[in-house]
């Protein structure tokens, strides 16, 4: 595989596996924190519009710095991501915060602010988007229902478990209800009961019409999402696979 | 916003509310020595001496003269007999002590003054050149070295004024630029989040601006409140205790209005400007 050099190709058409034009595009993408130690190694593979994709692999397969580069949060060594046809790898994006608007992120390097409540954390979301005043305390109210966590509004995020911070990260992530959606190990941390919480809720946001990219390392994740997955493996896509029949 | 970074936005207003007393202070001072130095200089007569053997319709024509001019003011004839005797008065002496003078020795006089914008030594000097060429005027006189100090010392009084209370004000503009630069440093990762969620930079500036400037504005109308307690002390109370030229002084300090929304106005404007350069950092900070 070669390591080209960053590059602003236009983004391709939604090949097999997608169903309308491209809402997420990765182009050989290569990436390493460490000289001789790539993290990515070419990756390549879109999303389509609409469309529910699980990128699986193990820890340290590269499926969080994939994530970070499809924010701008980090810069390729080479290769390209497209969201939306903006081209976002390769630092100096024009409007990197008008495509970030786009995506509701659930990503690592994003923690909740211990000093606000859950509702205030999910309301700097709302913040971040201009959404009016007065819409605010009913769309978190709203968003934390979905999560099951209304009863926990007031809760600082120190007083949480770790599912409950994930549940609480996953609200503030679709508050905004974004066209887009990353979610980086939405399940993780979480007992089965709140997992089916969690997973009914995505599905309800890709059935609304949003782009949902979901990291896992959990092998039944996309079987239960009903997603097409993309085996991402030692910083390589070794399967770029069917919809998964749902669980 | 935690107790520790309540504290310090507290010690910051009162900081800004302190350097911005001490510019108000300046500058209100600077504004009632000018206002002072002004009156002293509306006070400045120009005094037109005339000939002994000037005759009555020689002087009907230096009056019409100087009532011609566009700058005079008032104009007042002193004939030589009030002359005598207002010099009498002012020196407290009897008509005897004038005895082997023989006749009355004080020539009359037109007394003028002029508007405020005519009272500069060379407004004052173009209309004594123009008078003294009148038939039947010995001599003009108005205290040109006066007028020119008390000109100059207004001036100097107003810039004085303007370099320590600008100089102030500035201090007040760095103070709070640094508190909106530390605040910034402590709320790193709240800046961090909103850059990530892909708020502007006008959303995640606008906490930051308003802080800075709800300091200047609360500084400057506690300035406000202490300079004119200030000024209500010293008139009201202290201006009875006090006696003679000190009272006469105190009597003409003023306060005007017209400072209350202008040092809050400062206040205001510094401490936005002082946030605007601080927030700056905020670029260094996101990712």
């Amino acid at each position: 595989m070669s390591r080209r050099t960053v590059s602003a190709q236009a983004p391709a058409r939604a090949g097999a596996g997608g169903n309308g034009p491209v809402a997420i595009q990765v182009l050989d993408v290569w990436k390493s924190f460490q000289a001789g130690l790539d993290v990515l190694r070419g990756v390549s593979f879109h999303v389509a519009r609409g469309e529910l994709v699980v990128i699986e692999g193990p820890t340290g397969a590269g499926k969080s710095t994939l994530f970070r580069l499809m924010i701008g949060a980090e810069r390729a060594d080479a290769g390209t991501v497209f969201v939306n046809g903006t081209e976002i790898s390769g630092g100096g994006t024009p409007d990197l915060a008008a495509v970030r608007r786009s995506m509701g992120l659930m990503v690592q390097g994003m923690p909740l602010l211990p000093a606000l409540t859950v509702a205030d954390n999910i309301a700097l979301a709302l913040r971040a988007v201009k959404a009016p005043f007065h819409d605010t305390r009913i769309r978190v109210y709203e968003m934390l229902k979905a999560v099951g966590m209304e009863g926990r509004r007031t809760a600082y995020p120190p007083q949480l478990s770790g599912g409950e911070t994930q549940r609480v990260c996953l609200a503030r992530a679709l508050v905004t209800r974004p066209p887009i959606v990353l979610a980086d190990e939405p399940t993780a941390l979480l007992d089965e009961v709140a997992a089916r919480e969690v997973i009914s809720t995505l599905r309800a946001t890709h059935a609304r019409g949003a782009t949902l990219l979901v990291a896992t390392h959990d092998p039944g994740l996309a079987g239960r999402l009903g997603a097409r997955r993309v085996i991402l493996q030692a910083g390589r896509v070794v399967v770029a696979g069917p919809v998964a029949e749902r669980a | 916003m935690s107790r520790g970074q309540r504290a310090a936005t507290a010690g910051v207003t009162l900081t800004a509310a302190v350097v911005l007393t001490l510019a108000g202070g300046c500058w209100l001072a600077a504004w009632n020595a000018w206002t002072l130095m002004r009156a002293w200089r509306a006070d400045v007569k120009v005094v037109v001496y005339l000939r002994d053997a000037a005759a009555p319709e020689e002087i009907d024509a230096i009056r019409a003269a100087i009532a011609s001019e566009p700058a005079v003011r008032t104009h007042h004839l002193v004939t030589q007999a009030e002359a005598e005797a207002e010099f009498l008065r002012f020196m407290q002496l009897d008509r005897s002590a004038l005895e082997g003078l023989g006749d009355n020795p004080f020539p009359a006089s037109i007394e003028v003054s002029v508007a405020d914008t005519a009272q500069t030594p060379s407004g004052m000097a173009a209309l004594a050149r123009r008078w003294a060429t009148l038939a039947g005027v010995e001599d003009v006189r108005f205290g040109e070295a006066l007028i020119r100090d008390l000109s100059a010392a207004a001036r100097l009084v107003w810039i004085v004024g303007a370099v320590i209370g600008g100089a102030l004000a500035a201090a007040v503009a760095v103070v709070i630029g640094v508190m909106v630069h530390i605040s910034l440093g402590v709320r790193r990762e709240e800046v961090s989040l909103l850059r990530l969620l892909g708020a502007p930079d006008g959303v995640i500036l606008k906490p930051f601006l308003l802080e800075g400037l709800a300091i200047g504005t609360m500084g400057g109308l506690a300035a406000s409140a202490v300079l004119g307690g200030a000024w209500l002390a010293v008139h009201e109370r202290w201006g009875s205790t006090f006696e003679g030229l000190l009272a006469a002084w105190i009597d003409r300090l003023v306060f005007p209005m017209e400072f209350v929304p202008l040092l809050i106005g400062l206040g205001a404007i510094v401490g936005g400007a002082g946030s605007v350069v601080a927030a700056r950092r905020v670029r260094q900070l996101a990712p």
